[in-house]
């Protein structure tokens, strides 16, 4: 076995490690177990604030809005059906909880846009990526530049369609090309 | 893209069709849909299995990315509010014995992870010269298991992990608790349920554990059945409740104490 090899192997699992021990949170929390639940935010508060600044980009907001997010897990937490990672299903609540916020936030002109989106972007990528076959990472690397950008500009920061128009300057109907088929091509590279 | 509208109280066969599932289920992972239709599609998830387990694929797909972007920790005083926000009324007259034994649980848990990351990098320093900087990133988990099992198809000569099994040991509150987390590059192929064997380590005996329970809910173990997990080198996963056989055999794995390495880093 390579040290590529290696890295992969234990890198996955740790991430498997990672799942179970949110998944087993998840599970104290059902049954109504309040330790669980401040363990659960020591461990993901700093990722899901990250992701929620991503799309929100004010810090004031996106306190209150991981705020929110703690008391849905706290009350909702039977509605984890572990169909999937508890990990996954705590990202897409926070990402849904966080375009709320969005949504109610719009009318307030004071929230900037101004990251440097292609900057956090390409830390995503490395050429290594491109030997990983079936990694998400791999099979984003291996979409062409303009619709990896829009799905990924879609996903990290929240861009409705429109907004992925005006953000890279390209026509409505091109982006929505973009976006099915590069979702297409990811699903049949990850199958 | 199919209208979601008036489909929710009796989904079509079409929100079954593991095409439309992937293209929905996409689109609302990666938040390119509208609010409305958003709205829509999460009543259907409750009703349609198949965009669930859709969702489910591409929720864990994409989640792993935002393990690798940037963290930013929150305020001192949030967890305050939230605490305050979650009463615990279940619980309210047992959350000082609680917290002591998760303190207890916790110290425990963590020098268990603490061991066995050392043992896997003694492990790795044995046949690789440097160890790379994915060590450096092990979260600190909070929830080790006492017995782990990590299982690979029966048949399958390259080991390729598929799932982990997970043995929880009981607290003063829960029971013995079993759990069964599966990759996610390997994700499940089967909804079947599961059925779950261990093999003595000193008889080579097999003990039917029992059948995986429905989907959500966990696995708690009596204490005979602890013992027998506690007892087992190997742990075997079937098709059906028959003693495993060479034909009914789906997964296997060694069944691997994780509390020792706490006493060794002591």
């Amino acid at each position: 076995m390579t040290d590529l090899q290696l890295q992969k192997q234990l890198k996955n699992e740790v991430l498997i490690k990672w799942n179970s021990d949110i998944n087993q949170l998840l599970n104290m929390i059902k049954r109504n177990d309040k330790t669980a639940l401040k363990v659960l935010y020591d461990e993901t508060n700093g990722k899901l604030l990250g992701i929620i600044i991503r799309i929100i980009h004010d810090r004031y907001e996106a306190e209150e809005c991981l705020q929110e997010v703690f008391v849905k897990i706290w009350k909702q937490a039977d509605k984890y059906s572990g169909a999937g990672s508890a990990w996954g299903w705590l990202c897409v609540l926070t990402r849904n909880a966080a375009l709320d916020q969005l949504r109610r936030l719009r009318a307030h002109p004071h929230i900037s846009t101004d990251d440097d989106d292609n900057s956090l972007l390409s830390t995503l990528f490395n050429e290594e990526d491109l030997n990983q076959e079936h990694s998400i990472r791999s099979c984003l690397s291996r979409l062409k530049e303009q619709p990896r950008q829009a799905i990924l500009l879609s996903f990290i920061h929240g861009y409705s369609h429109g907004e992925l128009s005006a953000q890279l300057n390209t026509p409505l109907g091109t982006i929505k090309a973009w976006v099915r088929r590069g979702l297409q091509e990811l699903k049949t590279c990850l199958a | 893209m199919p209208s979601l509208k008036n489909t929710i109280k009796s989904p079509g066969l079409r929100y079954r069709n593991p095409t439309i599932c992937a293209h929905l289920a996409s689109q609302y992972v990666t938040s390119v849909m509208t609010p409305r239709v958003r709205t829509r599609l999460e009543k259907l998830l409750s009703v349609t299995p198949e965009l669930n387990r859709a969702v489910a694929f591409w929720s864990d797909q994409m989640a792993e990315i935002q393990l690798e972007l940037p963290e930013d920790n929150a305020s001192d005083g949030l967890w305050s509010n939230i605490d305050k926000l979650t009463p615990d009324e279940k619980n309210h007259t047992n959350r000082k014995v609680n917290n002591s034994g998760w303190k207890n649980l916790l110290l425990w848990q963590a020098t268990g992870i603490a061991g066995m990351a050392t043992s896997i990098a003694l492990a790795l320093m044995l046949f690789i010269a440097p160890l790379n900087d994915t060590l450096n990133n092990i979260p600190a988990v909070n929830a080790a298991p006492s017995y782990m099992a990590a299982m690979s198809k029966h048949d399958d000569s390259a080991d390729t992990i598929h799932f982990v099994i997970n043995v929880y040991k009981k607290t003063e509150r829960t029971p013995s608790t079993l759990f069964v987390q599966w990759s996610q590059r390997q994700p499940r192929e089967t909804a079947q349920p599961l059925f779950l064997w261990a093999e003595d380590k000193d008889t080579g005996e097999l003990t039917y554990i029992g059948k995986e329970p429905s989907k959500g809910e966990s696995w708690d173990l009596n204490k005979p059945i602890w013992q027998t997990i506690s007892n087992s080198s190997r742990l075997l996963v079937t098709q059906d409740q028959r003693l495993p056989s060479q034909s009914n055999t789906l997964f296997s794995g060694p069944c691997v104490q994780l509390s020792n390495w706490e006493k060794k880093v002591i």
